[in-house]
């Protein structure tokens, strides 16, 4: 195995940031390099989403200021409400609406895509999976106001957690991607995967992302990898 | 036996036998962090402050016509932004140009009619969010006239069919729902043929409309913004997002020539675009959108398909009808095909009523074969239901294939036999794989007669295995940029949407190998707008692309060499370029880093001599297939896919037989159960979702071995070729249904009503 993933690889323009908002536990940090790092590289998309009027575009400064501003600008609709998601090991206070979905919340008011790909419109392609308490959940059929209190694990966090780094090496050095866009919800099952089964067969890998729709073909590869990164994790193969 | 292909390899060190990267495992891809963490951007994950969607009102029917719009009602409802229907000027207007291979053709980009169920046009609707798109679709008031349809290209083509597109051939006798006449051509004497011929057998081959699935549905994403390094000309710089392969950079062209702009001004925003299986058509959203925006003043605009509606644009139906003579000792002696072929709502792929048909299925596969006698008679009609895109797989063997099965089957002889009898060239590529796949596969112990095996469970047993092109795309020029930067690292930039082939990262290789750099001093780095002429990423053209690199590789190697040379004091002859660094051959511990020494570049644009397509016969593969049937309930369970793929030469194993892997699962789906679903009664779709059209999951996924082969005998970078494109069809596991139960299904997929039908259980 090449070891050799340098930060380098990780300062991708691709990659969002999220200044401001515990970068480091939500894994953003760790992916991107230092907050410094992060913040010099790009724009923040997270926090210039955070505050938005989704009615007009205007920008507010805060919470408070987007709450002041549909009461004068849009007195006829409700008022936004304001809540704190537990992403990847942070408390993250963010705008959603009552009908937006953990999927449409990850997108628009976060920032974190890896886990808001849509592939089927109805939760049935697993590519928006993420870890709710540690149990892989669609977050295109989960309300985010569902997700109060709740611990939310997205393919960022788990990457950027230096335990699961034998998972991302492993992933990378299969080509667990080929097109890559439902990668981030099979490494997210992946990591469930693992802390269920410590040596996990092909038959139990197979079983537990059968939710997760790779039109690549790719499934044998996901297979490889999980296998070796249990290996290594057991303090086995590195 | 066939003949013995004489090809030379052509091009610097293509006989290249040392290789210290080349060939190896272990080189993660450039984007592959980035695509497991999720750090990479796709189209529909681009997400900036202000963003507003736009969705387009779809035709209800099967086909109709808008007679009348009101959208007072929808304009009125907060979070509309903007609507636009078909009598905008503006869009009237448009596309301009005809850009060929684009789903933009003739047809007006909002039209007034759908042509099939799902079709955008009429209205166009920019607000806030999709709820609010949606609702203010709703509050539009439409009235439509329905038109008739036409769902099967047969049909199409038949004396009376309602036509679809009155306007492409007005002054034709021909049959309405055509835009040309029949495509014939004839090879010998084919009724001289059937006349030596000791058996005349006639087959039948048909497959539906099926969709390639595009794992994300498009979401063109567009906004206008200041040129980055200001606005030289006035004008500021439009940023779209890429959805197409082929060429890549699709939006750009689309938009560019759309709104009567120059490329330049254009920009793609990701490289990341997700698969696209040689499906190359665009949408239109990839004109709607940047035009959107610019008339909201530059506003970021995303065109939002949901998952059904991206069932707009399959793969064709295609049928044929073979009529086959052939000898006692199983020679082919006659082919006469007659290939009806669909062409969609547009007209050939994509928008193209001007006709342009690319890669159709007809009888070209047979000129590969040594059948003195071949007639081709093709076909082609358009019909609603959706638009098409082209092939993944390689349907022109299809009929070849189900040809030798007809002949082992009559004359009761090994399939096997059957191909090395007919195929013209068979030495050393189709020998190769042929030894080396049965082999592997065990075919010897796992051959039978037709219906004489059973499993110990009651199922029939079968296999098969059938012959196709390894491909290599030749037509394409790539251009390859190379330079040494002062920090003695090579750099070359790419410009084209990843579809996951990991092309770039092959180039890496090849350029590390031919000049002698440790591979982490080789960079390949995403550059929006770089143009590798020909654009496009897809698996049989990256060994085109590596064999452009290498040509360049070896040209900047020489410049660096010469300078080194002279830094040191001796001749270019007298040094190498080992490990990046420039080394005295005569005394290897004399070496110069090439930090610091300068900066030096090249471009190399070109192509191998590669002929196109339908000769491509040095590089060959065979795929064997096994499946158990189970005759209560018609269900087939592929137990075994083996293929061995002569590479030519294998670049990068890891991603190459990747695309083996991806071909044959999609080629499981194809043979199983993926098939678009009209209701003929109204043209509407009945399984565009995720639950009714199923795609293999981790547990459909067959077994598959693959078997490399390398006869260096390919177009690429020491005679490589193309991979994914030859295996991606349905018809070997009807090969091998029917040595199972010994019946012929004519029409794909294998579905169990299908196999009790054939086995005789149900009518």
């Amino acid at each position: 195995m090449n070891g050799k993933v340098s930060r380098r690889d990780f300062l991708k323009a691709g990659g969002a940031g999220l200044a401001g908002v515990a970068l480091s536990t939500l894994g953003i940090g760790t992916i991107l390099g230092s907050e410094t790092t992060a913040g010099d590289a790009q724009a923040a998309p997270g926090q210039e989403l955070m505050y938005v009027c989704p009615v007009c575009g205007e920008k507010a400064e805060d919470f408070d200021g987007l709450r002041k501003h549909f009461k004068e600008k849009h007195p006829e609709l409700e008022s936004p409400k304001n809540m704190v998601l537990r992403i990847n090991g942070a408390d993250v206070g963010v705008y959603v609406e009552d009908h937006w979905t953990l999927r449409e919340t990850l997108l628009r008011a976060v920032g974190l895509t890896g886990n808001a790909k849509e592939m089927c419109d109805r939760g049935g392609c697993g590519s928006c999976t993420v870890l709710i308490d540690g149990k892989p959940a669609l977050a295109c059929t989960t309300l985010a106001v569902e997700c109060r209190g709740r611990e939310i694990e997205t393919s960022e966090g788990i990457a950027a957690d230096p335990a699961y780094r034998p998972l991302v090496e492993a992933y990378v050095k299969y080509d667990a991607s080929q097109c890559g866009y439902c990668t981030p919800g099979q490494f997210t099952v992946a990591k469930y995967i693992l802390n269920k089964y410590p040596d996990p067969t092909e038959d139990q890998i197979r079983t537990e992302l059968s939710g997760n729709i790779c039109r690549c073909g790719t499934y044998s590869r996901h297979v490889q990898a999980i296998q070796e990164a249990a290996a290594a994790m057991k303090g086995g193969k590195s | 036996m066939g003949g013995t292909s004489t090809w030379v390899l052509e091009g610097t060190n293509d006989d290249r036998q040392d290789f210290k990267v080349v060939g190896t495992w272990n080189h993660p891809g450039r984007q592959s962090w980035d695509m497991v963490s999720g750090a990479a951007k796709y189209p529909t994950d681009l997400y900036k402050e202000g963003t507003l969607v736009a969705m387009a009102l779809r035709c209800p029917y099967g086909h109709a016509k808008v007679k009348s719009l009101d959208i007072s009602e929808a304009e009125k409802l907060p979070g509309v932004k903007l609507i636009l229907t078909y009598e905008d000027e503006e869009l009237a207007s448009m596309p301009i140009n005809v850009p060929s291979y684009y789903e933009l053709g003739r047809s007006p980009l909002l039209g007034d009619e759908g042509e099939f169920e799902g079709d955008e046009c009429g209205a166009v609707v920019v607000g806030v969010s999709e709820e609010v798109c949606r609702k203010a679709l709703d509050l539009i008031k439409v009235k439509w006239e329905v038109l008739p349809f036409v769902l099967d290209c047969r049909e199409a083509g038949k004396p009376g069919a309602p036509i679809l597109r009155p306007e492409m051939n007005p002054d034709s006798n021909m049959t309405g729902n055509t835009f040309g006449a029949p495509v014939k051509w004839e090879i010998g004497n084919v009724e001289k043929g059937f006349k030596e011929a000791d058996y005349i057998e006639v087959i039948e081959y048909g497959r539906p409309m099926w969709n390639q699935f595009r794992p994300m549905p498009p979401a063109y994403f567009s906004y206008w913004d200041n040129d980055p390094w200001g606005n030289p000309d006035g004008e500021k710089m439009c940023y779209v997002t890429n959805h197409a392969h082929f060429p890549s950079n699709g939006p750009i062209i689309s938009a560019s020539m759309g709104m009567g702009v120059h490329e330049d001004k254009v920009r793609a925003l990701t490289p990341y675009m997700a698969a696209r299986y040689c499906d190359f058509v665009e949408k239109r959203g990839a004109q709607l959108a940047p035009v959107l925006s610019r008339r909201l003043g530059g506003v970021p605009v995303r065109c939002v398909s949901t998952r059904r509606q991206a069932f707009d644009a399959n793969v064709p139906q295609t049928f044929f009808t073979v009529r086959i003579g052939f000898k006692k000792d199983g020679t082919l002696v006659a082919v006469q095909s007659k290939n009806v072929h669909q062409t969609g709502a547009r007209g050939g792929y994509g928008d193209k009523t001007h006709g342009h048909l690319v890669l159709p299925a007809n009888a070209q596969g047979f000129k590969s074969t040594s059948c003195p006698n071949i007639y081709s008679e093709m076909e082609y009609y358009v019909t609603n239901g959706a638009c098409t895109t082209a092939d993944p797989g390689k349907d022109a063997w299809e009929p070849v294939n189900l040809a030798f099965a007809k002949i082992a089957d009559t004359l009761k002889m090994d399939i096997s036999e059957v191909i090395m009898k007919n195929v013209k060239i068979t030495k050393p590529s189709l020998e190769s794989c042929m030894e080396a796949g049965k082999k592997a596969f065990h075919w010897d112990s796992k051959w039978h007669l037709p219906g004489t095996k059973r499993l110990e469970d009651g199922r029939f047993h079968g296999v098969a295995c059938r012959s196709c092109w390894s491909m290599t795309w030749g037509m394409i020029s790539y251009n390859i940029n190379l330079r040494m930067n002062t920090d003695g690292k090579i750099y070359m930039p790419y410009s084209e949407a990843l579809i996951g082939t990991y092309w770039p990262d092959a180039v890496q290789l090849v350029i590390a190998e031919e000049m002698g750099m440790k591979l982490e001093d080789v960079i390949v780095y995403y550059a929006a707008n770089y143009p590798n002429w020909q654009k496009g990423d897809a698996a049989d053209r990256g060994s085109t692309c590596t064999w452009a690199a290498k040509e360049a590789a070896v040209q900047l190697k020489k410049q660096i060499l010469e300078t080194g040379a002279s830094l040191f004091g001796v001749t270019a002859d007298e040094v190498d370029l080992v490990d990046s660094m420039i080394t005295l051959k005569a005394d290897p511990s004399k070496q110069m880093s090439l930090v610091g020494i300068g900066q030096l570049a090249v471009g190399y644009c070109g192509k191998p001599k590669v002929p196109f397509q339908n000769d491509v016969i040095r590089t060959m593969n065979v795929d064997f297939c096994e499946v158990a049937v189970d005759p209560e309930t018609g269900m087939v369970e592929i137990l075994d896919y083996c293929s061995a793929h002569d590479f030519g030469k294998l670049i990068r194993p890891s991603s190459g037989l990747g695309q083996l892997e991806m071909a044959l699962t999609m080629a499981s789906g194809r043979a199983l159960r993926e098939e678009i679903i009209w209701d003929p009664n109204t043209g509407v779709l009945l399984n565009g979702n995720m639950y009714d059209y199923k795609v293999p999951t981790s547990l459909d996924q067959p077994t598959i071995e693959t078997v490399p082969v390398e006869t260096r005998c390919g177009g690429g970078a020491y005679g490589s070729t193309g991979v994914a494109h030859a295996h991606c069809d349905a018809g070997l596991v009807g090969l091998a249904i029917q040595n199972a139960i010994g019946k012929f299904i004519p029409m794909a997929p294998y579905t169990p009503d299908k196999i009790l039908g054939a086995m005789g259980t149900i009518s």
